[in-house]
């Protein structure tokens, strides 16, 4: 097979025929939502015995449903181990979801087309409209190669043929994201932890994509650089019109970029909110826990600790019913014996708990 | 008299690159039962702070270059090894950040803290190992009967941490030096351990050092604060004086430009500290904090400024010519 056939450009044409084997669009959506998935699971098989066979599963993504409207930013907030990350690596194609269904919005038909079971090409070129953004900014550049080739390479991948209008676009970028186009031919160890995750965002950003996950983008970062990612990220949403999934367990950086929050606790989306709603009126017992034990950098602030005890179980032998009611201070008889459902308390305000 | 007193301390590392002055000029006191949080960004010199006063800085290529120690009226630096292992685990003990690596994996946790105790009181094991379990009691580890017989991997990472706090209380020491001990940790895991921190020194008077790069734990935690900046102290001040009212720009900038749990979004970005930390081989001249201050005037690229008390102050150090005024 010649080099030609394996980068395919993708004309005006092919870009409009992506979604065409896919199923009508869910009717159920809000006309802004630009990603949504609805009953979402994803469980990683654990093998052992001699023949290797599955003998249980990991649930790290056990039924969640939620969209991101365009423009927006959605924070998914929780512990190490809730499944977050799994979640929005599910959502954006990287990990195949076990059950239930991703929705994208088609911007030619301006529909809600359904990307669970989308592959091959069609994949690759929707992957150019969902990027991610990850938490070690030097972990996750190649050391071998100069930034320059690392920001083109999603170019190159997407079939942008011509050398000049890659370069051309990747100094465009670099500017954008505050980095020198002087740095073109250096390597990712020659620079700070700053300016590799400058580096890592422009390398989501180069394809124009719609749709940036940013997993823990700010957290390895130290005090003074992450502010002003922070505002980077914040800037390239209004330059861009880009939608965030933001991805933290630092609750005051999620209060300060989200517009919509959930909160998930192993692998179940315990409640979700607009951000004014869930800092001002949290519901779940688990989010008035996890806000409340965030510290905050204000001596003369004196507030009543209520500290959950004991460790996030293990999502391969989770509890019965209500998955938190291991931790929880207010845990009833039912909580034992049935999986709360969730309930919209008010517009908007999700919450799966016995008490509503 | 202060349980601890740093004088002037320099601690420089001779690398391939060059010279690394990590620490020049630092002077701090810790009273018995005071908490100090050492606050500062990655490379600023928190870290080797502590591993000076505990003499655990690698030689080569580390050398502590110039500087006093007392702890308890006697100079650490003037001690030969043998002393100094004496007193390092027994009457100065550390928590570190990571507890996966800084627990041996092929010993039981039970056995490391036993170590400690055998080789500093001179118990026999079987006392040893009563203590043990007494302390995983007092550090809140349920079971501990059972848990003493547990490899690290075995335990949680809140779990691991406070097997780090129960080996560094074991010989009751006098100062308690954390160095980012819930970096790693979940939120509610870490209050969990901050909760038995303060536990712990109302109990037992302990005097703490506290280094750590979040602003908001040290809030709740310590008693002074001591910012550091490119190897040196900038502004030291008890903690509601230095929250209220600081004076050095960076740690006005840096109070300002951090998201916080308990203020509601606005669309405004955060006034963010432009910039980076200076290079380690490549020291701006004259205040080090001068190309991302802006306050900056032509003196301060001039001549660096001294580290005093400010005009009416008895307890609020700065290292500014021109502190912030508000």
């Amino acid at each position: 097979m010649s080099k030609k056939n394996l980068q395919p450009k993708p004309s005006k044409k092919d870009k409009d025929m992506i979604f065409e084997d896919i199923k009508p669009a869910a009717p159920t959506f809000k006309s802004d939502a630009l990603v949504a998935c609805h009953n979402l699971r994803k469980f990683f098989p654990i093998h052992g015995g001699i023949f290797g066979r599955k003998i249980a599963e990991v649930k790290a993504v056990d039924d969640i449903t939620f969209h991101i409207r365009q423009g927006e930013t959605h924070a998914l907030v929780g512990e190490s181990g809730s499944g977050k990350t799994t979640a929005a690596k599910t959502l954006i194609r990287l990990y195949d979801a076990t059950s239930g269904d991703i929705y994208l919005r088609n911007f030619h038909t301006q529909t809600m087309d359904n990307i669970t079971h989308t592959r091959g090409d069609k994949l690759r070129r929707l992957r150019s409209e969902m990027q991610i953004v990850f938490q070690d900014p030097s972990g996750s550049l190649n050391p071998r190669i100069p930034v320059g080739d690392i920001i083109e390479e999603p170019l190159v991948v997407h079939g942008v043929k011509s050398k000049k209008e890659r370069l051309e676009r990747v100094v465009n970028i670099m500017e954008i994201v505050g980095l020198r186009p002087e740095y073109l031919k250096r390597y990712s160890h020659e620079f700070s932890g700053g300016q590799r995750q400058r580096i890592g965002i422009a390398r989501a950003l180069v394809l124009n994509p719609k749709f940036i996950v940013c997993d823990e983008a700010v957290s390895a970062l130290d005090v003074s650089i992450q502010s002003q990612i922070i505002n980077l990220l914040q800037d390239l949403q209004k330059k861009f019109n880009l939608t965030y999934l933001f991805i933290a367990h630092d609750l005051a950086v999620v209060r300060h970029m989200a517009d919509t929050v959930g909160v998930m606790y192993l692998g179940s989306m315990v409640e979700s909110a607009p951000n004014f709603v869930l800092f001002n009126k949290p519901s779940h017992p688990y989010t008035q826990a996890l806000l409340n034990a965030v510290p905050v950098p204000d001596p003369s602030v004196d507030r009543n600790k209520t500290i959950i005890m004991g460790d996030i179980p293990s999502p391969i032998n989770p509890p019965s019913g209500c998955r938190f009611r291991t931790r929880c201070p207010k845990v009833m008889d039912i909580c034992k014996e049935q999986i709360p459902p969730t309930k919209e308390i008010e517009p908007d305000h999700f919450v799966a708990c016995h008490l509503f | 008299m202060a349980l601890l007193e740093v004088k002037n301390l320099h601690t420089y590392f001779h690398t391939m690159d060059g010279l690394t002055k990590s620490v020049e000029g630092v002077s701090f006191s810790v009273d018995s039962g005071v908490t100090l949080g050492l606050v500062g960004e990655s490379g600023c010199g928190k870290s080797v702070t502590s591993l000076s006063i505990m003499q655990l800085v690698a030689c080569p290529p580390g050398e502590i270059h110039e500087g006093e120690i007392w702890f308890q009226g006697e100079n650490l630096l003037k001690k030969t090894p043998e002393q100094m292992r004496k007193i390092r685990g027994n009457q100065i003990s550390m928590i570190f950040q990571e507890p996966m690596t800084s627990l041996n994996p092929v010993f039981t946790v039970g056995n490391q803290v036993m170590e400690v105790l055998m080789n500093h009181k001179g118990v026999t094991e079987h006392e040893a190992k009563e203590k043990t379990i007494s302390l995983f009691h007092d550090v809140g580890i349920p079971d501990p009967k059972r848990r003493v017989d547990n490899f690290p991997h075995q335990m949680s990472g809140g779990m691991r941490q406070r097997v780090m706090i129960a080996m560094a209380l074991a010989c009751d020491p006098k100062l308690l030096i954390a160095d980012e001990p819930t970096t790693a940790l979940d939120v509610t895991i870490q209050a969990q351990v901050l909760e038995l921190m303060r536990e712990i020194k109302k109990k037992t008077n302990t005097s703490i050092i506290l280094i750590t790069h979040n602003l908001a734990v040290v809030a709740e935690m310590a008693d002074y604060i001591a910012v550091m900046y490119y190897g040196r102290l900038v502004e030291y001040a008890p903690v509601k004086e230095l929250y209220g009212n600081p004076k050095h720009p960076y740690t006005h900038g840096l109070l300002n430009s951090i998201p916080r749990v308990d203020k509601p979004k606005t669309d405004e970005l955060l006034p963010a500290i432009p910039g980076v930390v200076p290079n380690p081989y490549n020291p701006p001249s004259g205040c080090k904090f001068h190309p991302r201050c802006k306050y900056a005037q032509p003196k301060c690229k001039q001549e660096e400024p001294p580290y005093v008390l400010l005009p009416g102050s008895d307890s609020h150090l700065c290292r500014c010519w021109f502190p912030v005024q508000e």
